[in-house]
């Protein structure tokens, strides 16, 4: 009687402390992300003006705007286009936690060398970038030069704004990617490798039949986060161009809404388009989902 | 057939090492470059690349005080660094011991909506949460770059959450027989075997807050609520038209240091932690 | 305990937070006032000089003085008015005082301007002023919404060593040259290649070729665009040609590498337009001989014609304090003693019409042309085209993709029939929000 009663008060006082202990992360989504998304949906509806002063709720208007906007479209492409990176960066990436996992000499040294870029912030990283790639004095073009090549305009040229962002994000994710995947690889049983080895598979065969579908869950991972951190670049294009660069060659979606939202102060636009990109991600997400059960290793 | 194998080897060694010397070169040369351009006269960098500067000249260093809220800059930055990474990493731990070991209504339901939030685009919502700080006060003070921090961080509790679940339960179960309260539990067994995946976690999010810069973007107004990203980043669209390069790369190193020198001590958690908890998707 | 300290420290830190914020609010005067702008940091120091006077005269009032970069400025502006921190004395873009007036964020200052201790408003230049004028419907009339900061005559400055090393002799106003005669000289100024190469000119004014010979962006009553007009297309095709095929100025890749402004202050560069703005600079920089001549004239019309520009002081509607946000803006747009100093320290020529002619022509300090300037404002100087629209955007389409002239990508009439349609359309998006 004691004994089950004792459990009881254990109990309750259990989900007592359990509900006060994710009180405050619970606040912190309640809060900040639950309203916000909440008022995201209903002022998508209205054609919200801070400057003017105007909310009144006009339908679908919105939607239609930015539907037809031509340069939403470009945007769109450009969103798209920042998606070419992640391949880049997952295969250097996986190069390195080899290389660091088989113990090459310098390894530590290396890994701290490759987060360099990560940890350092998106604003020196670009403030560096400018200067590296610019046109006439750069390091860049003048390596080149000293080839015989002459470089392009890296940031103001249309068509090479986005590859000069494409080569930043790449030399940037190379090493969180690699710790990741070293994690992984941390993880893979030796006596895999121990059994193939008895069996006289090659050390290709092994990596293809081992330590690839042993990675496929670290790779799916870091294919997901890529690919929503991708789709949502924005403070690239916000520090390298002015106005979203020549022809909007540079503007991503989230570009978009943000000078929607604070430059021309369409807040209601802001919001219609945020709220039909938000939907697009989650769609993105939940196909990589149900795509992801065919190669993904579940173990046993 | 043993000696071709060593062979092998260490032609794979030698092989992996050339690569990686590369990639390491790759990554630290717009480094030095930048370094080297901080260390020059401002009217000395329009020419051919020079990578020991000559003079070497620091006067850069004690001009940007100067020229820009640098030091307002790194001390806004500091507090909400601080302040965040402390009381956010307790109550993330907390959050993390509850949907690991505790057995409390509707735990699934909550994980869930919390992992779901990782989804939801940043602009989706930074643009309601500028609204209702515009109404509540906040815009133009360091509160909204804080008060969220504090309650916690979505990733770092799910990373801890995965470590602490590889954390036997029977050292709970016996705590509780001893008679040990749950915040006793947490704090003092839960807590300290979780240190390594703690300090990778702390680092993680030390990163992600000094370096934030769409918030104080889009929070902060004025020159003394600037964070030091806003401004290297005011520094480098005041400075397009003079384009004194050699200043914002100055500017630059001082913003980077502190975590650089951070990671370098910590680096080591970093591997051990996430292998640890493992990425099982 | 720990936990303690925690929330000590929590409750600290907002304390400190919080504290830090309002103390702008109470200050150690009766009350403070917020003004926002931007500048060089010669401008900055200029206008610390010019609170501190202002704080004198009036004791009692405080000026909590923001700066934010120029590029930034609309941006935060918009958000603090949107989240109702509208400061209370800010720089006014003529472009925004349609808008701004119309949904009440900036006063009317009209009776303020009629009768105030500042300033006489007859001894202003009218064209200063009425860039701030805007009566409902037709901007440059009717009520005041801004006080002139500066009035910002355009003109064309030229590297005196340069000329005298070339042979070449800069005309005078009265016989400007022709846009050949004007080629002719970028050409013999245009030497040596690489790093040291010298250009000619810095980028042409579009402004100038394009009024000049005849064209506008808009039609008279500002409701039609008229960039494919044939005089407008050869205007800008001339401009863009003077790097394409003349090469006697930067490219548009040259110039995002190293703007013109620091080749013309570095001795490479010929002919510049300039503002009075750029006076200081050039004083304490420029290590060459330097002056003013007229623009060179098309030989459509052979008229001489640029923009004058300028920034205003509005005062926020909602301000708490409107007398003394009042004060602020017209004695940092008329008090004497600020303009004089604003005068000496190369950032304007003064507002006030007598100081100009009996101080600021009479001062030995370059340009020696200094009649140059004022012949703009008083004569053949114009508004921007884009600052008689209720909202701009048609002109900011206009200049975003206007590079594709300048690196020849396009041809000017391909570009300006390419972008004439998308421009209209913002164009009667902004009639339509002006009716409303």
């Amino acid at each position: 009687m004691t004994t089950i009663r004792r459990r009881q008060v254990m109990q309750r006082r259990e989900r007592l402390w359990g509900l006060l202990f994710v009180t405050p992360i619970g606040l912190q989504v309640l809060l900040f992300c639950i309203v916000p998304v909440g008022i995201a949906i209903v002022a998508g509806f209205t054609n919200w003006n801070v400057i003017k002063g105007t909310y009144d709720f006009i339908g679908l208007d919105n939607f239609v705007e930015f539907l037809t906007d031509k340069k939403f479209w470009i945007a769109a492409g450009n969103t798209v286009y920042m998606l070419i990176p992640i391949p880049f960066y997952l295969f250097f990436g996986i190069l390195f936690a080899l290389g660091s996992h088989r113990g090459t000499p310098g390894s530590r040294i290396f890994r701290i060398l490759f987060f360099l870029p990560y940890i350092s912030s998106i604003v020196a990283l670009v403030v560096m970038w400018r200067w590296l790639f610019n046109y006439q004095y750069g390091l860049v073009n003048q390596m080149l030069a000293g080839i015989g090549i002459q470089g392009p305009d890296w940031l103001g040229d249309p068509a090479w704004i986005k590859t000069t962002i494409v080569i930043m994000i790449v030399w940037k994710m190379i090493g969180i990617t690699s710790i990741y995947v070293l994690a992984a690889l941390k993880n893979i049983p030796e006596v895999y490798y121990e059994a193939a080895r008895l069996d006289g598979a090659s050390a290709i065969r092994m990596f293809f039949q081992i330590t690839l579908p042993m990675l496929s869950p670290a790779i799916f991972f870091l294919t997901i986060v890529g690919i929503i951190g991708s789709l949502q670049t924005f403070v690239e294009v916000q520090l390298f161009t002015s106005d979203g660069g020549r022809n909007y060659s540079a503007a991503t979606i989230t570009y978009y809404i943000w000078q929607k939202a604070f430059v021309s102060n369409d807040l209601g636009l802001a919001f219609a388009a945020a709220f039909f990109f938000a939907l697009v991600i989650l769609g993105v997400t939940l196909i990589q989902f149900r795509l992801s059960r065919r190669w993904v290793y579940e173990g046993e | 057939m043993a000696r071709t194998n060593t062979a092998v080897r260490r032609t794979g060694t030698v092989v992996s090492f050339l690569l990686m010397l590369a990639g390491g070169v790759t990554m630290v040369l717009p480094f030095l470059w930048m370094l080297s351009t901080s260390l020059k006269q401002s009217n000395l960098v329009f020419g051919p690349p020079q990578w020991i500067p000559d003079p070497i000249n620091w006067a850069n260093y004690s001009r940007i005080w100067d020229a820009a809220p640098l030091a307002t800059g790194l001390a806004n930055s500091t507090i909400v660094t601080v302040l965040v990474v402390a009381v956010g990493t307790f109550s993330s731990t907390m959050a993390a011991f509850a949907f690991a070991k505790l057995a409390f209504p509707h735990k699934r339901t909550l994980f869930v909506a919390l992992l779901a939030t990782i989804m939801i685009p940043l602009v989706v919502l930074i643009l309601p949460q500028f609204l209702v700080y515009a109404q509540i006060g906040w815009i133009d003070t360091l509160l909204p770059l804080i008060v969220p921090g504090l309650l916690g961080n979505v990733t770092m509790i799910f990373f801890l959450r995965q470590y602490m679940l590889g954390i036997a339960t029977e050292l709970m179960e016996a705590a509780k027989l001893d008679g040990a309260g749950f915040f006793r539990i947490y704090w003092s067994i839960f807590l300290p075997l979780c240190k390594p995946a703690i300090a990778a976690n702390v680092i993680i999010v030390f990163m992600a807050t000094w370096n934030d810069y769409l918030g104080p973007l889009i929070f902060t107004s004025s020159p003394e609520n600037s964070t030091v990203q806003l401004v290297i980043a005011s520094l480098n669209s005041f400075h397009a038209e003079q384009t004194d390069f050699p200043l914002i790369m100055a500017a630059s190193i001082i913003a980077v240091l502190p975590v650089v020198i951070l990671f370098t001590i910590t680096q080591k958690y970093f591997v051990d932690s996430f292998a640890f908890t493992g990425i099982k998707g | 305990m720990k936990k303690r300290s925690a929330t000590v420290a929590i409750f600290a830190a907002a304390a400190l937070v919080l504290s830090g914020c309002s103390a702008a609010q109470s200050g150690s005067g009766d009350h403070t006032i917020t003004f926002m702008g931007w500048g060089s940091d010669q401008e900055i120091a200029v206008f610390n000089d010019m609170i501190a006077q202002y704080e004198t005269k009036y004791p009692g009032v405080k000026v909590d003085y923001i700066t934010v970069p120029a590029a930034d400025f609309q941006t935060k502006l918009q958000t603090m008015i949107a989240s109702n921190k509208t400061p209370d004395v800010f720089y006014l873009a003529p472009e925004n005082v349609m808008p701004f007036a119309s949904s009440g964020i900036v006063a009317d200052l009209s009776d303020y301007v009629k009768s105030n201790t500042e300033f006489d408003v007859n001894n202003v230049w009218a064209k200063a002023i009425d860039m701030y004028r805007y009566d409902g419907t037709t901007p440059g009339k009717g009520a005041v919404y801004g006080l002139p900061k500066d009035i910002g005559p355009f003109a064309l400055a030229y590297n005196k060593d340069l000329f005298d090393a070339a042979g070449i002799t800069a005309p005078t106003d009265d016989a400007p040259w022709t846009w050949s005669q004007f080629e002719d000289a970028a050409k013999k100024l245009t030497t040596g290649s690489g790093d040291t190469k010298v250009y000619g000119s810095a980028p042409y004014s579009l402004e100038s070729a394009v009024w000049s010979n005849g064209a506008d962006w808009l039609n008279a009553d500002h409701t039609k665009v008229t960039v494919t007009d044939p005089k407008f297309v050869e205007a800008l095709q001339w401009v863009a040609n003077l790097s394409l095929v003349d090469g006697v100025v930067p490219t548009s890749e040259e110039e995002s590498s190293l703007p013109s402004f620091q080749r013309f202050l570095n001795g490479n560069v010929g002919m510049m337009g300039v503002g009075p703005w750029n006076q200081g600079g050039f004083w304490a920089d420029a290590k060459f001989n330097w002056d003013l001549m007229p623009w060179p004239v098309s030989p459509a019309t052979g008229e001489k014609a640029i923009w004058y520009g300028g920034i205003g002081f509005g005062v926020a509607n909602k301000s708490a304090d409107k007398q003394d946000a009042s004060n602020l803006a017209a004695f940092l747009a008329f008090n004497e003693g600020a303009q004089r100093t604003n005068m000496e320290q190369g950032q304007a020529v003064p507002n006030l019409i007598d100081m100009t002619k009996n101080e600021y022509l009479k001062s030995d300090k370059a340009p020696a042309n200094k009649q140059e300037f004022v012949n703009i404002i008083e004569d053949w100087g114009r508004r921007a085209t884009q600052t008689y629209t209720y909202n701009s955007e048609w002109f900011t389409l206009f200049n975003s993709n206007l590079a594709n002239v300048w690196t020849g990508q396009q041809t000017a009439q391909d570009y300006t029939k390419s972008v004439e349609k998308d421009m209209q359309d913002l164009l009667d998006k902004g009639i339509a929000e002006q009716s409303k």
